[in-house]
């Protein structure tokens, strides 16, 4: 091939040039991952190309000077394999690491300078590789000699296969397709196959392959189990595609209660084709019945949607297209608003998330005032009266100040700007302070209205007179419903209870608590005043003689009973609904009792049967006299009660050892007499306490407060096995899973509806049936 | 909706729950309507007083079936006598102090069998079903069966005299004279438990039917509640001032009635442990029973008065009976039935309650019209139910909760390594140790021995090669510092024939 590039050195630059042109296509053509190495590899040929055009070498020379060039040529091979080693980082290729022609071509003039040859000297065997297809390009051209020279084919023909060549070559990796699948085939008719040919799909498919005698060696290939590696990443994804189709009916199913197979049931009963109404009455009774109905507006007469009668099917096509295209770009903006929105979510960076912040609290201060929670201005306003932030005196300010920087321009500004903030956040308290009066209205007004009922509504009631209104439970209603509103309005006005530690005094100016030592006692002061009113208000709220009559009495009875030593301990009754009225009873008692009794009438008996009466009391009045007798009589109670045995206070003592025992215990660990030294200033050591958990604590007791009932609070381990150690794994808290155990499914315990349903099984497939693949989506 | 939990997962389950929770409450409101017999009391009109109607009047206003009801066994010469309603309420079992025992169907008049065992009989109790009862005799406590063949002799039940059974644990529990409660599995013939109450002779004893908690009076006035998982009782009430002579409790477990020998009666709820309300009775009251309508029964001297006073405080009785010139023994209400029956010195009498039975029974728990199948076939499925003794607490709703003492919120893995306390790390034990088998066998040691005083051509070999080695270290490191080797005296000595 170096011989017919001396030959013909004209030929061979168009050739090359046409060889470049090609390289070029094929690079332009290339746009995969796998086109970095060959891009690069192609960019050296042109440099060389270059570099031979430039210089117009001949060829012979380039045979003389071999040694030379591998110097060079190691370079270069050492840049490609460079390239190589970057382009096995499988990850992501960085466009930025590539090397762009131009580059190349400077790196390599200059390292050509640096070697000192200005003239640049090329491998025979490079510039016939480099230039294959300027070789093939002779062949051709001395086919097309021989072909003439046969003259059994005209000139035309040599056109046509001049161009069929120019196909071939814009689509080289048909030219193996030609020939069938066969190593010994020989084309037997047409024109021969010359080496040229055979040359020219190598190029293109392989150009290395024929830089054998250079020193630009392969790329090497990734290890076997990378490769498969990757092979297995990528159809992971791919099956991940797939399969994620399934996911929604998964999750459907998964979701679902009972799963049923097959899906639906064959017969469907309510299928419209097998009972449709009749257009046109039938009988009379139809047609009347249908008058009725349209009489009566029952039936609608609202038609179908038809299709021509959907709105789109108005449109003419332009409109559709219209819509259709600004749905389309709606939908585009609204997609590429949701992918700005995440990625500017995903941004971690402090410094702009400040930026971010401090723009918008600028822009709230634009348009400050207006949709500020006035809460959120209060608290604000709090906090920035507890806090030292804005004022002079932070460390960071007194340093500043200190050490003079305060001069400093820029930090003076930042103290100012401070400074003004506070100043800002004070300013504004008092300017609230100044409109806010208008708005107390409220509480005392709603008092005037509820502590005297209007004289029509006086009137009102008395004409109703014995009507609905005058009847009890009404009346009930109507009071309880009022001190409901008293409650309220009293607790609108005194604040409530909880407020009552507090020390500050928050009387009426809500807007600054007062912090002085008088604050206190203003409080109690306040305390008492409010007891006292709400004192008041309540024995408003008893009008009648009934309620009054009640206190006065409550303590009366008690007073009684606690003459009475045997029923202080068994009178539990104490809010009972029976009230006890007998000769001791005050005076008013009895009136009030009077009074009810008129109110009552059938409540009387009720009332007549004394406290502490037996079970034979007043219904046995025909037999057993004698027992009549013993009853009610508190001496003979206690005579009869087992005066021998003190049994309660027994079993107080034994309350109380149990207590003790089962308490936190305190044990004395020091050492008798350890640490008593008396004598000259010694102070007495402390005493070792160990302190002891026992079962329950005496304040947690079960039946604290409660007499005579010990409750056993040890453990009871042999029931610790069918309780849960924790709360088991779904559950995240003990009252979640409680929740979760309430409804037993016995059909003890609920009704065979319930039981069936809650022990359904979770797949019921109806034996025999074909179960059908799940569908996507 | 509710929220749950942030888990959205377990948060549409727990709501899932909830719906058929919902869903549950709602059918069962309406399965109400299955239930179509109607409770009524007695009533009264104008100056009439319920607590005044007498048996005869009531029986010639009832219905034949309830009027046949009605009944009086005279049987004077083995009284008093104690009795027992098997748990549907078909059977009765009678048992005479002075050794009848007798079981019939009483509603027929059918007699399973009579025994004169000529040994005191102190309590007489039906098992699971009417096939076999337990008989606590002089000493002893013995099972028949239905027959009337003895079964067993409970040789560790010994001196008891008080009897009771719980269906669902199918436990016999049997307290007496010597103060031990004693829990019998009659399904494996275990004995359970035995507590010793320390409180002297046990008064009485009756079962909390709702958590199976038995509940012993005792001559101090104090009522000790038991299950067979605790040596000791779950809770003491005192009671009363006297010895407490009989107990009752209701169905839903709530209320607790005790009669004491101080004339007292007073109702307890059992599940806030706190006296409700309290009574006297003229004489000390014998017995108590609780109806499954709340209807209290007390039999005091010869007389019987049934209170209506579970709910509201009460001023009169409901009903009021009396056997003449007897002493009330024992008064039990009949299951699922208007009747309260009485054993008394002078035999039986069945009193008719209006009210005070369940109207409505569930076919499925218990059966009072069931067949000899059915009997069989619930007897196993009681079998398969049976639940185990430790079960039994004071609140039964703990079994398959949560343990109150663990953390109210599940933890996690890291909280779970925070509350573990740090090992304290040992020194010794920090050491990874080779997995070796150790070398100091006092054989290997002994061949070590041995090894070492052997001097073989080989041992003196290394020894040499190792001192040389050493020598050439030594050298070199010499040189490296520049120390002149030091010169062999002998070397010099021996230099000149050099």
């Amino acid at each position: 091939m170096a011989r017919r590039g001396r030959r013909s050195q004209n030929r061979a630059l168009d050739a090359l040039q046409i060889a470049e042109q090609e390289t070029n296509g094929i690079d332009g053509d290339d746009s995969g991952s796998e086109a970095e190495n060959q891009k690069f590899k192609s960019g050296v040929l042109t440099v060389d190309g270059k570099e031979f055009e430039d210089e117009e070498l001949d060829s012979d020379e380039a045979l003389d000077s071999d040694d030379d060039y591998d110097v060079l040529n190691s370079k270069f091979s050492q840049t490609v394999r460079d390239k190589g080693e970057e382009d096995t980082g499988y990850d992501s290729i960085d466009e930025s690491e590539l090397i762009p022609l131009s580059e190349v071509w400077a790196r390599d003039d200059a390292d050509a300078q640096k070697n000192g040859g200005s003239e640049l000297v090329l491998d025979d065997d490079i510039v016939s590789d480099e230039s294959e297809s300027e070789s093939e390009d002779e062949e051709d051209s001395e086919d097309v000699f021989d072909e003439v020279d046969d003259e059994n084919d005209e000139l035309s023909t040599v056109m046509s296969q001049l161009r069929s060549k120019d196909a071939a070559k814009s689509h080289k990796v048909l030219i193996n397709d030609k020939s069938e699948e066969n190593s010994y085939r020989v084309p037997t008719s047409g024109q021969k196959l010359s080496i040229a040919e055979m040359m020219g799909d190598i190029e293109t498919e392989q150009p290395l392959l024929l830089e054998k005698g250079t020193s630009q060696p392969l790329a090497v290939p990734l290890p076997q189990s990378i490769q498969k590696k990757h092979e297995r990443r990528a159809a992971y994804d791919i099956q991940k595609e797939e399969v994620e189709k399934w996911t929604d009916s998964i999750q459907a199913n998964r979701r679902a209660e009972v799963l049923k197979f097959p899906a639906k049931d064959s017969v469907k009963h309510n299928d419209p084709s097998s009972f449709q109404p009749a257009d046109v009455p039938l009988t009379d009774l139809d047609s009347k019945l249908d008058g009725l109905l349209e009489h009566s507006n029952i039936e609608s007469k609202k038609s179908e949607d038809l299709f021509e009668e959907i709105e789109t099917a108005k449109m003419t096509k332009e409109e559709l297209a219209k819509r259709t295209n600004e749905l389309r770009l709606m939908r585009e903006l609204m997609y590429r608003g949701q992918k700005d929105a995440k990625r500017l979510k995903k941004i971690k960076s402090k410094t702009y998330r400040q930026k971010l912040r401090k723009e918008r609290q600028r822009n709230k201060d634009l348009v400050e005032g207006s949709d500020e929670d006035e809460e959120d201005l209060d608290y604000k306003r709090a906090a920035e009266r507890m806090s030292l932030k804005h004022k002079n005196n932070s460390e960071w300010a007194k340093t500043m100040i200190k050490s003079g920087l305060s001069k400093d321009k820029e930090t003076r500004d930042e103290i100012e700007e401070m400074l003004r903030q506070g100043e800002k956040l004070r300013q504004k308290q008092l300017g609230r302070d100044q409109e806010d009066d208008s708005d107390d209205r409220g509480v005392s007004d709603i008092d005037v209205e509820e502590a005297e009922p209007s004289e029509a509504e006086e009137k009102l009631r008395s004409k109703l007179g014995k009507g609905l209104m005058a009847m009890d439970f009404m009346k009930r209603a109507e009071e309880q419903e009022r001190r409901e509103n008293q409650r309220l309005a009293d607790e609108l006005r005194y604040g409530v209870e909880s407020d009552d530690e507090q020390v500050a005094n928050v009387v009426k100016n809500a807007g600054r608590r007062v912090y002085t030592p008088g604050a206190a006692a203003a409080a109690e002061e306040w305390q008492t005043v409010k007891r006292r009113a709400e004192q008041e208000a309540n024995d408003d709220n008893e009008k009648s003689l009934e309620n009054r009559m009640q206190k006065p009495k409550k303590q009366k009875t008690k007073t009684q009973a606690e003459e009475n030593p045997w029923l202080v301990s068994d009178d539990t009754r104490k809010g009972g609904k029976v009230r006890v009225i007998d000769e001791k009873s005050s005076k008013i008692d009895k009136n009030a009792a009077k009074l009810k009794k008129r109110a009552r009438a059938e409540e009387v008996e009720e009332v007549k049967i004394s406290l502490g009466d037996t079970l034979d009391d007043e219904y046995e009045g025909e037999g057993d006299k004698e027992e009549d007798v013993h009853v009610f009589k508190q001496k003979d109670l206690i005579e009869q009660a087992f005066a021998g045995d003190d049994v309660v206070a027994e079993f107080e003592q034994e309350k109380h050892e149990v207590e003790e025992l089962e308490g936190d215990k305190e044990i004395d660990v020091g050492l008798p007499g350890w640490g008593d030294w008396a004598g000259g200033s010694q102070k007495k050591k402390k005493k070792i306490i160990k302190k002891v958990n026992g079962v329950a604590p005496i304040e947690k007791r079960k039946d604290k407060n409660k007499r005579g009932v010990i409750i056993n609070e040890r453990v009871n381990k042999k029931n610790a096995k069918y309780q849960a150690g924790a709360v088991p794994y779904p559950f995240e808290t003990m009252e979640q899973y409680e929740r979760s155990l309430r409804q037993p499914i016995g059909q003890e315990w609920t009704s065979r509806d319930t039981h069936q349903r809650l022990t359904m099984p979770k797949v019921i497939a109806k034996h025999g049936s074909v179960i059908a693949p799940m569908k996507k989506h | 909706m509710a929220v749950y939990s942030k888990d959205r997962k377990l948060n549409a389950n727990l709501k899932r729950l909830d719906e058929q929770h919902k869903d549950a409450r709602r059918s069962a409101k309406d399965t109400e309507i299955l239930l179509q017999e109607d409770a009524g009391f007695l009533e009264a009109e104008g100056m009439e007083k319920t607590y005044k109607f007498k048996q005869d009047d009531i029986v010639k206003e009832v219905d034949a079936g309830t009027a046949n009801k009605r009944f009086e066994l005279r049987l004077e010469q083995f009284g008093p006598y104690t009795l027992d309603y098997s748990r549907n309420g078909r059977d009765l079992l009678i048992g005479g102090k002075k050794g009848h025992v007798a079981s019939f169907d009483w509603r027929q008049g059918k007699l399973d069998c009579e025994l004169h065992l000529n040994e005191t009989v102190h309590a007489v109790k039906y098992l699971h079903n009417n096939q076999y009862f337990a008989v606590a005799q002089k000493k002893y406590v013995f099972i028949y069966d239905k027959t009337g063949m003895e079964l067993h002799r409970l040789k560790q039940h010994i001196d008891s005299t008080l009897l009771d059974f719980l269906p669902y644990h199918l436990l016999l529990t049997t307290a007496g004279n010597t103060g031990f409660l004693k829990y019998h599995d009659v399904s494996t013939g275990d004995l359970v438990a035995e507590h010793r109450t320390k409180l002297g002779p046990t008064q009485c004893m009756r079962q909390n039917p709702w958590n199976a908690v038995m509940h012993l009076g005792h001559a101090n006035g104090q009522v000790t509640l038991w299950s067979p998982s605790m040596p000791t009782p779950l809770a003491k009430i005192m009671a009363c001032r006297g010895p407490v002579r009989d107990i009752a409790i209701n169905r839903d477990g709530r209320h607790m009635v005790v009669a004491g020998a101080d004339k007292t009666l007073k109702l307890w709820d059992i599940r806030n442990f706190k006296e409700i309300d309290s009574y006297y009775t003229p004489t000390q009251a014998n017995t108590v029973d609780i109806s499954d309508k709340g209807l209290v029964s007390v039999g005091w001297g010869p007389h019987i008065t049934i209170w209506n006073f579970l709910k509201q405080r009460q001023n009169s009785p409901y009903m009021n009976h009396m056997i003449p010139s007897s002493q009330i023994q024992t008064t039990r209400f009949v299951p699922f039935e208007d009747i309260l029956g009485c054993g008394h010195n002078k035999g039986i009498s069945s009193v008719i309650v209006p009210g005070s039975g369940e109207a409505n029974f569930d076919a499925l728990e218990i059966n009072p019209y069931e067949t000899a199948k059915q009997r069989q076939q619930s007897e196993i499925r009681s079998l398969l139910n049976k639940l185990q003794p430790d079960m039994i607490t004071l609140d039964p709703n703990v079994i398959g909760s949560v343990d109150k003492r663990a953390s109210a919120k599940r933890l996690t893995p890291k909280d779970l390594s925070d509350l573990q306390p740090a090992k304290p790390v040992n020194e010794v034990d920090s050491k990874i140790k080779p997995e070796v088998k150790g070398k100091n066998s006092t054989i290997r040691k002994a061949k070590r021995k041995l090894r070492q005083n052997v001097i073989n051509e080989r041992a003196k070999r290394i020894e040499r090669a190792l001192d040389k080695e050493k020598n050439l270290r030594k050298q070199k490191h010499d040189f490296a510092k520049g120390i002149e080797p030091k010169k062999d005296t002998l070397h010099g000595a021996l230099g000149r024939f050099n």
